[in-house]
């Protein structure tokens, strides 16, 4: 019995990680890539094309992560 | 031929129920996006079907533990895979008929082991039953609940000083994505339910070994197809109740709701845990209302939810018993199942008669669709 609840409580605080870890990068990266994308836009229509220009690189990394982090959702469960 | 003609019913019941399945839970995967206006409903719809069908082909954890985890395989019988579902089918389209969300996942469960109680207490599997469903199914809204909060926290930080509109606009097109990816998980753990109760029906009938559990081609592409053509059908009622009466949602909101829905069905799906993805939307959609203001969830509608999410595997498990003691009482195995289904057929058209009764002649009432 012990080691039958060893296995659920490991399994559920797997899920439970998994879960979180997985949620919060996606939200957050988005997020952040939506801020940097933002700031480039207003850069851009104050006429200040090297700040939009750095504005589009930031952007593209928070936006990576988070397509990166769905992407390996879907390969990890489909392995 | 008597017991190929019970496998057919079985089958076409699993593939009905895959159907009503993915009919009742589009609210789950498309009400954020449309209630937001992310979508328009038709598209949404649509797009939701697409991804429910790509998704039953991703994963076999969750088929394999509806298969040889809640029951033993070996004791299963038609009859009682036939009695199991008609139980799951009827209480979903009870719970469909008032507009409550409840539980496909744990109305087929229930169905299950609520026919193998009466047949073989001892097949079920109390440990499988607690640690696979009952307390993923207690966990998961839970989660979904405090991971849509703290993600909505974080997100609403992050982005406040932004200019709301090109904001807004692009949560909107992100929405696009996190309801694509509900979609998909919705396909992947719904989907093989059914698949796990055909390929227990083909183990009944001895086309497979039980010991050896595995999903033929055939029963994926058609669980699959069941409830993307469920999916597309849609099921307004509900659509209403889960998009607007639980609370009024913005698109950052809906973004972080569909996420963090996604990410526990996805998870709950690579361990094997049959969810429901009705709970854990529901979970999600309050938990990002609650971070933002606590009144702003309608807790009457959410504990309607709740009630439902309650009663769903007794009252299924109870329909089934009932259901396969009818069974037995009428001569049982297949004489028993076609005399059910008659019996069943009748009454549903005795009550739909006798409620259009009254009406006749009057003007109709609006309906919802």
């Amino acid at each position: 019995l012990t080691s039958a609840s060893n296995v659920i409580v490991q399994s559920v605080l797997q899920l439970a990680w998994t879960a979180t870890a997985a949620s919060l990068i996606v939200c957050v990266s988005f997020a952040l890539a939506l801020r940097a994308f933002d700031n480039a836009g207003a850069a851009r229509d104050e006429r200040r094309p090297a700040a939009a220009f750095r504005g589009i690189v930031i952007t593209a990394v928070p936006a990576a992560i988070c397509l990166s982090a769905i992407a390996a959702a879907i390969l990890v469960l489909a392995s | 031929v008597d017991n190929d003609l019970i496998f057919g019913i079985v089958v076409a019941s699993a593939l009905i129920f895959d159907f009503t399945n993915g009919f009742h839970d589009t609210a789950n995967v498309v009400a954020t996006s449309i209630s937001t206006r992310a979508l328009a409903p038709r598209v949404a719809v649509l797009l939701a079907a697409l991804m429910n069908f790509a998704g039953a082909f991703i994963s076999l954890k969750v088929a394999a533990t509806i298969g040889k985890g809640i029951v033993s395989a070996g004791s299963v019988t038609l009859p009682i895979v036939f009695a199991g579902l008609a139980g799951a089918i009827a209480w979903n389209l009870i719970t469909w008929s008032v507009g409550l969300p409840s539980s496909s996942s744990h109305a087929l469960i229930g169905g299950a082991v609520g026919a193998m109680v009466v047949a073989h207490a001892s097949a079920v599997n109390v440990g499988g039953l607690l640690g696979k469903v009952v307390i993923p199914a207690l966990i998961a809204p839970c989660l979904a609940f405090v991971i849509a909060a703290i993600a909505i926290v974080a997100v609403y930080r992050v982005v406040g000083r932004s200019r709301p509109g090109p904001v807004t606009k692009s949560f909107r097109r992100g929405q696009i994505v996190s309801g694509s990816l509900l979609a998909l998980a919705h396909g992947t753990n719904d989907a093989q339910k059914t698949m796990g109760v055909i390929t227990l029906a083909l183990v009944a009938h001895g086309n497979l070994p039980a010991k050896h559990f595995s999903v033929p081609s055939w029963v994926v592409v058609s669980a699959a197809s069941a409830i993307a053509l469920g999916t597309y059908t849609g099921g307004w009622r509900i659509i209403k109740t889960m998009g607007t009466r639980i609370i009024r949602m913005d698109v950052a909101q809906g973004f972080t709701a569909q996420t963090s829905g996604a990410a526990v069905i996805l998870a709950a799906s690579h361990v094997g845990y049959p969810l429901s993805t009705t709970h854990v939307i529901s979970g999600g959609i309050m938990g990002a209302g609650a971070a933002k203001r606590l009144s702003a969830v309608r807790w009457g509608v959410a504990g309607n939810i709740v009630v439902a999410w309650v009663l769903t595997l007794p009252a299924a498990g109870a329909t089934a018993a009932a259901v396969y003691a009818l069974t037995r009482l009428l001569g049982g195995g297949t004489v028993g199942t076609i005399a059910v289904i008659a019996l069943v057929v009748i009454s549903a058209v005795t009550i739909r008669v006798r409620r259009a009764a009254p009406t006749a002649g009057a003007r109709p009432l609006p309906q919802s669709s």
